[in-house]
């Protein structure tokens, strides 16, 4: 009966080869973009401290960012993160004049600022949008980090307007927009209007970013991420099936059940043949 | 705007023997040893019965060890792929300007042109892809091209850079068959029309069903460059003529240096 048992498990082994193989796990996601900006007016400039939790290795740090810089992004693992600022050419060992965690989901993006007038300093954590826009738009939000325009109102001439009211420190959601080129109105009460000409192309996720240079409101536009132009339908039929698993596996499993079943009766038949023979002997 | 100045990062490689082991013969059950004597019990079978039996079974055995082997010397090797002239190893390129990294600025005008995955040992020139009528991609019609969708992102570009092989033909491997084994950390590169290259790392390889193709996770918008490998796996449909699942290979921008 060890015989039988040992084979038993045996069969147990190769089924369960037969059966996983196939469908081979692939790895799990785990990249997040992370990008920074100054966005406080009356802050000198800073050095970002970017502390990975998981893996101190993949820490880094942006030195010397200014009042309205905006870095580029940064492919990350995701994961939890620490960002803090401190004081330009400060000690890395020196208490952070602010600091914040976030925790870096796969597959999105964030941008970190800092906010507010430094005596009240906030670093904002911000969710960027890599979803894509409804067919045939383009996705805008606005930032606003000038202090000389508390309340403003972004969008085309002559039309309502995109964003409205939006306050200094703060940010808006995306709304979708027709795509095209575009000079958008930035409009504060008591101050000039700007004029931001822009071309907003399809799948283009974009962050209208207001700050004061030499006093005056100025506008910017950010590419915060971009889509494929045209969007496919569906999947894509990428094979003809001549290294196909199917033909292969399935006989595969046909022969070695067969083999196996016949090894199990055989093996019980020459055992009963055996007893019988002793009891024949006898 | 200052750019992000720090020091490299260490690249996550898979090391050697990470790969799935896709020539790995399965666990074989113990081969049957030789009737070992058994307990006495009282007979219940002719012996004549047993030795009829055993010999058909073996006959059965013999019939379905011919079928396996014919099942598998029918489908080419999959060494096939690597004959031919193609180069074992990447050009300089990549090292030779100051083309890869984030600095990369592609205009409109510029295109994939070739295609390098050193670990597979794949370089590849790069066709067009073209959508049909219903806006599918379609893949190169010759199962050993890949090809390249002007329709998204150029290589190196901010955006999804698209580029699409066939895993086999009727009878044999495409370009794309060994895609599913990359893994996190591997890299690769593409080349581009104004002479520079892009070069990725993978971040995920994943296989997905047809009809539940992750088109936001493809085609949407990313915020830096990226790369999608595409081909096919699963199970093949015979009825239908294609494989059930896309086989995606994910990867962004590789670090400076």
């Amino acid at each position: 009966m060890l015989a039988l048992r040992r084979l038993a498990a045996a069969v147990a082994v190769a089924a369960a080869v037969l059966l996983v193989v196939p469908g081979l796990a692939f790895a799990q996601p785990g990249e997040a973009y992370l990008r920074l900006a100054h966005l406080s007016p009356d802050t000198p400039q800073v050095d970002v401290y970017v502390a990975s939790v998981a893996d101190p290795a993949r820490s880094f740090v942006v030195p010397g960012v200014g009042y309205g810089a905006v870095s580029p992004y940064r492919s990350l693992p995701a994961g939890p993160y620490v960002v803090s600022m401190r004081g330009a050419g400060a000690p890395a060992d020196s208490p952070a004049v602010i600091s914040t965690s976030i925790d870096a989901r796969p597959g999105s993006a964030y941008t970190v600022a800092g906010t507010g007038l430094s005596a009240q300093l906030g670093l904002s954590v911000l969710d960027d949008k890599l979803q894509t826009p409804a067919a045939g738009k383009a996705s805008v939000r606005v930032i606003n980090g000038a202090v000389s325009a508390p309340a403003v109102d972004v969008g085309p001439a002559n039309a309502p307007a995109w964003a409205g009211s939006v306050e200094f420190g703060t940010d808006t959601s995306y709304v979708d927009v027709p795509l095209g080129t575009w000079n958008l109105r930035v409009s504060a009460p008591g101050r000039p209007t700007v004029t931001l000409p822009c071309e907003l192309d399809a799948n283009n996720v974009y962050s209208v970013l207001l700050v004061d240079r030499n006093g005056t409101l100025e506008a910017e536009l950010l590419t915060d991420s971009a889509g494929s132009a045209v969007v496919p339908a569906g999947g894509i039929d990428a094979g003809y099936g001549g290294m196909a698993t199917s033909p292969r596996v399935r006989p595969a499993l046909l022969v070695a059940g067969a083999m196996i079943a016949s090894v199990t009766a055989g093996m019980l038949l020459s055992w009963r043949s055996g007893r019988g023979e002793h009891a024949g002997d006898r | 705007m200052p750019v992000i100045d720090s020091p490299p990062r260490h690249d996550v490689r898979s090391g050697p023997g990470t790969q799935p082991g896709s020539g790995r013969e399965p666990v074989a059950p113990e081969p049957p040893t030789a009737p070992v004597p058994l307990p006495a019990g009282p007979r219940t079978w002719p012996r004549r019965m047993a030795t009829v039996g055993l010999a058909v079974l073996t006959a059965a055995h013999l019939l379905a060890a011919l079928g396996y082997l014919f099942v598998i010397t029918t489908i080419p090797a999959r060494s096939d792929l690597q004959t031919g002239p193609r180069p074992a190893v990447v050009g300089p390129q990549t090292t030779a300007g100051p083309a890869a990294g984030p600095g990369v600025v592609p205009t409109a005008a510029v295109r994939a042109t070739d295609l390098s995955i050193p670990k597979l040992q794949l370089r590849e020139a790069l066709v067009d892809l073209q959508l049909d009528a219903a806006g599918v991609l379609q893949p190169p019609t010759n199962p050993a091209l890949a090809g390249w969708f002007a329709g998204a992102a150029a290589p190196g570009a901010v955006g999804p850079t698209v580029i699409v092989g066939h895993v086999d033909s009727r009878d044999g491997p495409g370009v794309f068959f060994t895609i599913k084994n990359l893994a996190a950390g591997d890299v690769v590169e593409v080349g581009r029309s104004d002479g520079r290259t892009a070069r990725f790392r993978v971040t995920e390889v994943q296989a997905f069903d047809k009809t539940r193709f992750p088109t936001d996770r493809v085609y949407g918008p990313t915020a830096g460059p990226e790369l999608r490998l595409i081909t096919c796996g699963g199970a093949f449909d015979a009825a239908t003529g294609h494989y059930e699942r896309n086989v995606i290979a994910f990867g962004v921008l590789a670090d400076p240096g």
